[in-house]
């Protein structure tokens, strides 16, 4: 059962709000920096290294706190998560896309720590995507891997509608990429069981790559645009 | 097992408005904005596939003040976004809804094709917007906006004899595929108050929760 | 080679008082009343070498931070990332204005470079970093360089910049999409709230810069050529320059 939960928060029917955004992709697109199946592989690539850690990291740190006894003080760890999105639009998508997992996850696996963290006003995306996890009944793992799934299949699906890629060339792609998001969960899983067992935010990663932020922030102020970020 | 309910905090009455692109959606939207502004408190949320030149059409025009009116993105998939994924809508309108406290909400999809409809997770009742010259034999061909909104409007019938649409077989066709669901022919530009379709909605306010 | 070298900076009735301990190769020299030159003496740093500053600016004290010349960090025998640590603690009303030359990574070398600034509400700083990869006619070794701000203990910005002149998924659509040079500029300080903030794009150069979730902005830029990166960092340290004056 847990299982099927788990797939159906990485189906991207469930309705979280990831159709309205790139991760990015229409950016670079439309700036001609990624043209094909080859460019889109190197795309993902970087952003496994740059944000990937990040956003696995919390994603875990999410579904450990929400999972655990104690009441947790959620508001530290966003603000450790805002800290680590030095783009304000890059920060507002992950919001936008925290308020929208977070009241999908509340009608669909009610538990009193999704209502906790929807107290603390609309949380970064990852750290939602895990306290949903948790409340759907799997573990950090899990969560690190769906954090990088998402990261992964939201470029995907971007890519093939703006380019008109061949999906199956696509899937190929991606399922590449997954076998070494697979390793970066786990880096990022271990690290989060070390920042919750420590209650320190300085424990996670964050890094980042430098044309993302600069293009989120650039995508942000164009005036036709098809995706959100 | 229990199903969630949509936890509506609030009364006002949402109005899905879709249908082709082209076919006057943005024109209802402004028509009924601004024969109903001066007695009910609006918001209007657009659906704009590229920009934000919906939502812009009706703040140039002072149909509605700026902060009443959200453009949601829709990442090439309108039809995504009123139908199997509305979070970003609800989104939009509950933020309107908090912020303002209306009586009706609008929420404009963006132009599509005849088989995108709303989700009845994220508005009360639709209607559906096809324009003449789009070819009398649209409402025959059905597909779910012309089979099942709430009401269908046939817009542009000034243009009729111009594109040699019959309006007679569009009226009996629409019909034949919606049994007791209404049907009004207008044209926005000689009635600029859309009143047919003023008094459809007034209808659905009156059966939403009395204030 | 391993170092830490010191400096402390405490507000004076007429001047303020610097206090510094070198520690070769790292050479600290005072270069005016508020100001305060790093030296590195033998080129520098090589794969292996942990160099470190600790800066400690009292309340109220200003200081100007500068290095006499481009950071240029080689690859060591046998092949080792060379560490590159400064930590800076300011207090209430401190200023630190740090802007080194930029940062050259060879072919072959890693940079693991850290700055970690602690400051308390009030404070006020400036924190520049330019990075080129490689010399001319090289594609660059790799830099990891971390940037953290805590103000009043909590965390305002921490961000690793990963680059790698080498590794095609760095510098390519989701890294730096084949810009040689990496400029950032963080300015963090009471009134820094809203704007000013922006992006553009032109031939050449590409930036944003953009609001942190606090008091504070930070701008990130990627180019073609150091001095075009260089120039931009140089115009937005000056616009913040005025900007604080016209605050106090």
């Amino acid at each position: 059962m847990t299982v099927l939960a788990s797939l159906l928060l990485a189906d991207s029917r469930l309705p979280t709000g990831g159709h309205a955004h790139s991760g990015g992709v229409e950016a670079a697109v439309e700036r001609g920096l990624l043209r094909d199946e080859a460019d889109l592989a190197l795309f993902l690539a970087g952003r496994l290294l740059g944000t990937g850690p990040v956003v696995a990291a919390v994603a875990a740190v999410g579904c450990l706190l929400a999972a655990g006894a104690a009441p947790v003080d959620w508001a530290r760890w966003d603000t450790a998560v805002s800290a680590r999105t030095p783009s304000a639009a890059a920060r507002e998508a992950s919001r936008a896309q925290g308020a929208a997992l977070l009241r999908t996850g509340r009608r669909v696996w009610p538990s009193t720590a999704l209502e906790a963290l929807s107290r603390t006003g609309r949380p970064h995306h990852p750290l939602v995507l895990g306290a949903v996890v948790a409340a759907a009944g799997d573990g950090a793992g899990a969560a690190a891997l769906l954090a990088l799934h998402h990261l992964l299949g939201g470029a995907c699906a971007a890519a093939v509608r703006l380019l008109g890629l061949d999906p199956i060339a696509v899937a190929a792609v991606q399922a590449y990429a997954s076998r070494s998001a697979e390793q970066v969960a786990l880096g990022a899983a271990r690290l989060a069981r070390e920042a919750v067992a420590q209650q320190e935010t300085r424990l996670l990663p964050s890094t980042g790559t430098p044309l993302p932020e600069v293009l989120a922030e650039l995508h942000a102020r164009t005036e036709v645009a098809l995706f959100a970020s | 097992m229990p199903i969630p309910a949509a936890g509506r905090r609030c009364r006002a009455l949402r109005i899905g408005v879709g249908g082709p692109v082209g076919s006057g959606k943005t024109a209802l939207v402004a028509a009924l904005c601004r024969t109903l502004r001066d007695e009910l408190s609006l918001v209007v949320v657009t659906n704009d596939i590229y920009t934000t030149e919906d939502a812009d059409f009706l703040r140039t025009n002072g149909v509605l003040p700026d902060e009443r009116i959200t453009a949601v993105r829709t990442g090439c998939c309108p039809h995504t976004a009123i139908r199997d994924d509305i979070t970003a809508n609800l989104d939009a309108v509950e933020e309107l809804i908090a912020r303002h406290d209306p009586d009706l909400v609008l929420v404009e999809s963006g132009g599509d094709n005849l088989t995108a409809t709303f989700s009845y997770g994220l508005i009360d009742a639709q209607i559906f917007v096809l324009d003449v010259a789009g070819g009398d034999k649209v409402p025959r061909k059905g597909g779910p906006g012309v089979t099942r909104s709430d009401l269908l409007v046939i817009n542009k019938v000034d243009l009729a004899p111009l594109v040699g649409a019959d309006l007679d077989v569009m009226r009996r066709d629409a019909a034949a595929v919606r049994g007791d669901l209404p049907t009004v022919l207008i044209s926005l530009r000689d009635q600029p108050d859309a009143e047919p379709v003023v008094s459809w909605l007034r209808g659905q306010l009156r059966r939403a929760t009395p204030r | 080679m391993k170092a830490r070298a010191e400096l402390t900076v405490e507000d004076g009735p007429d001047a303020p008082r610097l206090r510094w301990r070198c520690a070769p190769p790292v050479l600290l020299r005072p270069t005016g009343p508020r100001r305060v030159h790093l030296v590195q003496v033998g080129g520098g740093p090589l794969g292996g070498d942990d160099l470190a500053l600790d800066v400690d600016l009292g309340a109220g004290s200003h200081l100007q931070l500068r290095s006499a010349a481009a950071m240029v960090v080689q690859p060591g025998r046998p092949p080792a990332a060379a560490r590159w640590t400064v930590a800076a603690a300011l207090a209430s009303g401190a200023v630190l204005d740090w802007q080194p030359e930029p940062t050259v990574v060879c072919d072959g070398a890693e940079l693991r470079s850290r700055m970690a600034v602690a400051m308390q509400r009030g404070a006020w700083a400036v924190l520049r970093e330019m990075v080129v990869l490689g010399r001319a006619g090289q594609r660059g070794g790799r830099y990891h360089g971390e940037l953290t701000v805590e103000l009043d203990g909590a965390p305002l910005l921490a961000h690793t910049l990963l680059l790698d002149g080498a590794d095609p998924a760095l510098a390519g659509p989701a890294g730096t999409g084949g810009a040689r040079v990496v400029g950032m500029l963080a300015v963090v300080g009471a009134g820094l709230d809203g704007p000013p903030e922006g992006a553009r794009e032109e031939p050449g150069l590409r930036w944003a810069c953009s609001a942190l979730d606090g008091p504070g902005q930070l701008l990130l830029a990627l180019g073609d050529s150091p001095s075009a990166v260089s120039a931009l960092l140089d115009r937005s340290a000056q616009n913040w320059s005025e900007f604080r004056s016209a605050l106090s």
